[in-house]
């Protein structure tokens, strides 16, 4: 079973039947003389000649039934197999009584099983409206009464052999015989124009592009001379004829379904590689697939992505595996590069905001800043609530704090020296965070100086920069550690001393004790009184909401511009912080300084529920703030349209197909289970079906589906149906145009019948006269 | 540099000197030191050493400072001790390298 194919065609070549219209040649005999039935053997080997596989006699006004039948006899012999025929005539219209006539060529699909009574039909129908005068024509309505009386579907192609804006040039020409030409071919009355010269195409595509209408352009030879075949007679001065050609079957249903996809079925390239899979076999048939576009349909549960999972060579699942061998499904894919995109896994990918991540498209964000900000936001915010607690605890200890005057103590003293701390204590250390920032913008300003971007007077400028900047972090260094040695120093002190005051206290008598005893409670009741009162009279410090900080990163690669943003990109994201770390009577800073107590700290984060987890809860909920600031969401526009492509899964899986079918070095076969998921169905016509398209004559593509649109209007070069009873696949294949005989199905009935809107979507796609 | 520390008593006070200069007094009815005192009269400097005489008082006095003088030595053994490491050593190497560079 064979698909379609790219044939040459030609439905425009005339016979004897003509010869009451044409001149004759200048020695007297008509132009058509040669083309009687005679001769029908000269015009066959003429178009075996030239690769012709589809042919129409399309006389004037004229259908010779004689003809046709001997013809169709004809074509039975072995020699002329390659040949197929369809029945027309080439009709003269007056479509408005001021303008010239219009050539229409009519095709009319003459069934097999009903072919002599079509035959029949067309040549009555004919007759009963003949025309005898050369320069006689049809008006519109007869045009149109002599169509519905033949009562076969029609396809109309009419002639244009100039620009659809020139109104005369004497060639019948549509242009020519209407007041407006575009409004005609936009109702989707004409299926094609015919076109001689080559430079005429270039012109009627362009008169076109602005018309939201697939008419199709078609050359015809318009040959009168069959023995001077596919020149239009014998002293024609053309001699290169050229043919239009077309992807499809040679049947009327295949040339209707090339006429109204023009962009896909014509002039498509001869796939001459070899990297594509040529078929699989199924429960012993071999189920052929095109170099193109394949789609494979089917009922939910038909077998589809088994199939599919099957045919790209996934590692299989055992149920598959048990339904592989006992359909005997073999396919030969070894020495291909399948890009494979299975059912949902753009979902997950989106989910998981993978769909780009292993390409590496997107440049990472640098959230050390952030992180600094809000790390020392998050610090100094605390350090106050818990300066205010210590505050309000000192001076409330106060109420609580008696000391017992003992004037015998007073002059005592103890045999040792006793040592008292009160005096001691750290330095905080203000210059860790200047050298660690310093210590950032130095390590930066070397990457840059390191960067061979910069040219040798900017490399100077910036290693002056670099060594000044180091004297000053020198400086820095020295005093942050002249701070850490004098709190070492301290803290020795400290544990030595208290050592000290535990032996001498051991070696001190009871009397000693008691007077080292009341001396260390005399110093520390004074201790309190000083430290609150310290406390007090500290100044009230407020801590700096962080300044909204840049985080997004962008990256320009074919066409797109990928960009990754963290949530806290350029935006005040501080209630936020609130948020997540305080309950809801201390989302503001003003609300946690007034608090005075321990357990109103507690209470006042959010989460915790002992006093003792108030540092771990405030890191983890300060981890969650963190980690929802740097959430990164990842965006992609494209570049050449400044469009900003939504975030959506539908619009983002879009550009995800297009970027892999633009990206296509790497594979030769690209399979995508249901790429409609998620993409509404104007996107899919506006978009998918273009990013698709784009690849067909060069890369094979394999989808499953259940969109019409990517069937019909998809254009699929071949359809796989699937169907499954208790286990055992059934499937059909063929292209759009197979229609049931012994050997094939019918296709678009399996589409209509099957897939949701395939019904109307052929419909719509199908222009026909019936 | 080093610090030599010593311990003497007189009528009224405990006496500590360094280097042979009087540094801090105790007063012999009050018998109390500040730990913040012992960090003045360490004054440690990186690189610094010390030593103690010997106390020569005898009596109730001697073993009052032989207990400061432990304290002493106690800490400044540790003290003496004290390291620290670079910071960023890895910025370091950069800046030697780029100081020692010659862009000519």
């Amino acid at each position: 079973m064979t698909l379609n194919n790219n044939i040459k065609l030609d439905l425009h070549i005339h016979s004897y039947a003509s010869s009451y219209k044409e001149p004759n040649y200048k020695d007297g005999t008509s132009i058509v003389y040669n083309s009687s039935m005679d001769n029908i053997d000269v015009l066959l080997n003429k178009l075996i000649e030239n690769n012709i596989s589809l042919f129409s006699i399309t006389d004037h006004n004229r259908y010779d039934i004689d003809l046709y039948k001997e013809l169709i006899n004809k074509l039975n012999l072995e020699q002329y197999h390659a040949l197929n025929l369809l029945h027309g005539i080439e009709f003269d219209v007056k479509f408005e009584s001021d303008k010239d006539t219009a050539h229409i060529i009519a095709i009319f699909d003459v069934k097999e099983e009903s072919k002599e009574a079509d035959m029949i039909s067309i040549s009555e129908t004919i007759q009963n409206n003949l025309i005898q005068d050369k320069n006689g024509f049809y008006t519109k309505d007869d045009f149109e009464n002599i169509l519905k009386s033949i009562g076969l579907n029609t396809i109309l192609i009419v002639h244009q052999r100039c620009s659809l804006d020139k109104e005369s040039t004497g060639h019948n020409s549509l242009s020519e015989s209407v007041s407006n030409p575009y409004k005609i071919l936009k109702i989707g009355y004409i299926n094609a124009l015919e076109y001689q010269k080559p430079n005429v195409e270039g012109i009627l595509k362009n008169n076109l592009k602005n018309i939201d209408s697939n008419i199709a352009l078609i050359t015809g030879s318009d040959c009168h001379d069959w023995k001077y075949y596919p020149k239009h007679d014998k002293e024609s001065s053309v001699s290169n004829a050229y043919f239009s050609k077309c992807k499809i079957l040679p049947t009327f249903k295949g040339l209707l379904l090339g006429l109204t996809s023009p962009n896909t079925r014509f002039n498509r390239a001869d796939k001459s590689d070899t990297n594509y899979i040529n078929s699989f076999e199924i429960n012993g048939n071999s189920i052929p697939l095109d170099p193109s576009i394949n789609v494979i349909i089917g009922e939910n549960g038909s077998g589809k992505s088994t199939l599919f999972n099957i045919l790209s060579d996934s590692t299989l699942p055992q149920y598959i595996k048990s339904l592989k061998k006992k359909n005997k499904i073999n396919i030969n894919s070894s020495s291909l590069h399948l890009k494979v995109i299975h059912q949902a896994e753009l979902i997950e990918k989106f989910q998981n905001n993978e769909l780009f991540q292993t390409e590496e498209l997107f440049n990472t964000i640098d959230t050390s800043d952030f992180d600094t900000h809000y790390s020392a936001f998050s610090s100094q915010l605390k350090k106050i609530i818990e300066e205010n607690i210590q505050k309000h605890t000192a001076i409330n200890s106060l109420e609580r704090t008696n000391f017992k005057f003992n004037l015998d103590y007073e002059d005592a003293s103890t045999l040792y020296i006793s040592i008292l701390q009160e005096d001691l204590s750290d330095e905080v250390n203000l210059h860790t965070e200047r050298r660690q920032r310093l210590s950032r913008i130095l390590n930066l300003l070397i990457s840059e100086y390191d960067n061979n971007y910069y040219s040798k007077e900017e490399k100077l400028i910036l290693r002056n920069s670099i060594l000044q900047l180091e004297s000053i972090y020198l400086k820095i260094d020295k005093k942050e550690k002249d701070i850490s040695l004098k709190n070492k120093i301290k803290n020795i002190i400290i544990a030595e001393t208290k050592e000290y005051n535990a032996n001498i206290r051991l070696l001190s008598t009871s009397e000693d004790q008691e007077i080292q005893t009341y001396k260390k409670q005399k110093a520390d009741f004074i201790s309190y009184i000083v430290n609150a009162v310290q406390l007090n009279n500290a100044k009230s410090e407020e801590v700096k909401i962080p300044e909204p900080i840049v985080g997004k990163s962008i990256k320009r690669y074919n066409g797109y511009v990928f960009t990754r943003e963290t949530n806290y990109n350029d935006i005040d994201v501080s209630s936020k912080f609130f948020d997540l770390m305080f309950t809801k009577n201390y989302k503001n800073p003003s609300s946690l300084y007034s608090i005075t107590t321990k357990n109103e700290f507690q209470s006042a984060l959010y989460g915790c529920k002992e006093m003792e987890k108030i540092n771990e809860i405030w890191n983890s909920n300060f981890d969650k703030f963190l980690k929802w600031a740097k959430d990164q969401k990842s965006f992609i526009k494209e570049e050449t349209t400044d469009d900003s492509i939504g975030n959506t899964l539908g619009e983002m899986s879009l550009v995800y197909y297009r970027f892999q079918t633009n990206e296509d070095n790497d594979w030769d076969v690209l399979m995508i289970d249901q790429p409609e998921d998620n993409i509404s169905n104007n996107r899919i016509a506006e978009k998918l079906l273009v990013y698709l398209n784009r690849n067909r004559n060069q890369k094979q593509l394999i989808l499953v589906t259940h969109n019409p649109l990517l069937v019909v209007n998809l254009d699929a070069d071949n359809i796989i149906y699937l169907s499954k009873t208790n286990d055992t696949i059934n499937a059909l294949s063929g292209c759009l145009e197979y229609e049931n005989d012994s050997k094939r199905e019918n296709i678009l009935k399996i589409v209509a019948d099957t897939l949701d809107g395939g019904k109307e979507m052929i419909e719509k796609r199908l222009k026909i006269y019936e | 540099m080093n610090k030599n520390i010593g311990f003497k008593a007189d009528q009224n006070h405990f006496i500590i000197s360094v280097n042979g200069n009087e540094k801090f007094k105790i007063s012999k009815e009050i018998r109390t030191l500040n730990a913040k005192d012992i960090y003045d009269i360490l004054d440690y400097s990186l690189g610094d050493t010390y030593t103690y005489d010997e106390i020569e008082n005898v009596g109730k006095d001697a073993l009052v400072l032989s207990k400061i003088k432990d304290l002493f030595e106690q800490i400044t053994n540790k003290i003496i001790e004290i390291s620290f490491s670079e910071n960023d050593t890895s910025l370091k190497n950069k800046l030697d390298n780029i100081n020692n560079e010659n862009l000519e």
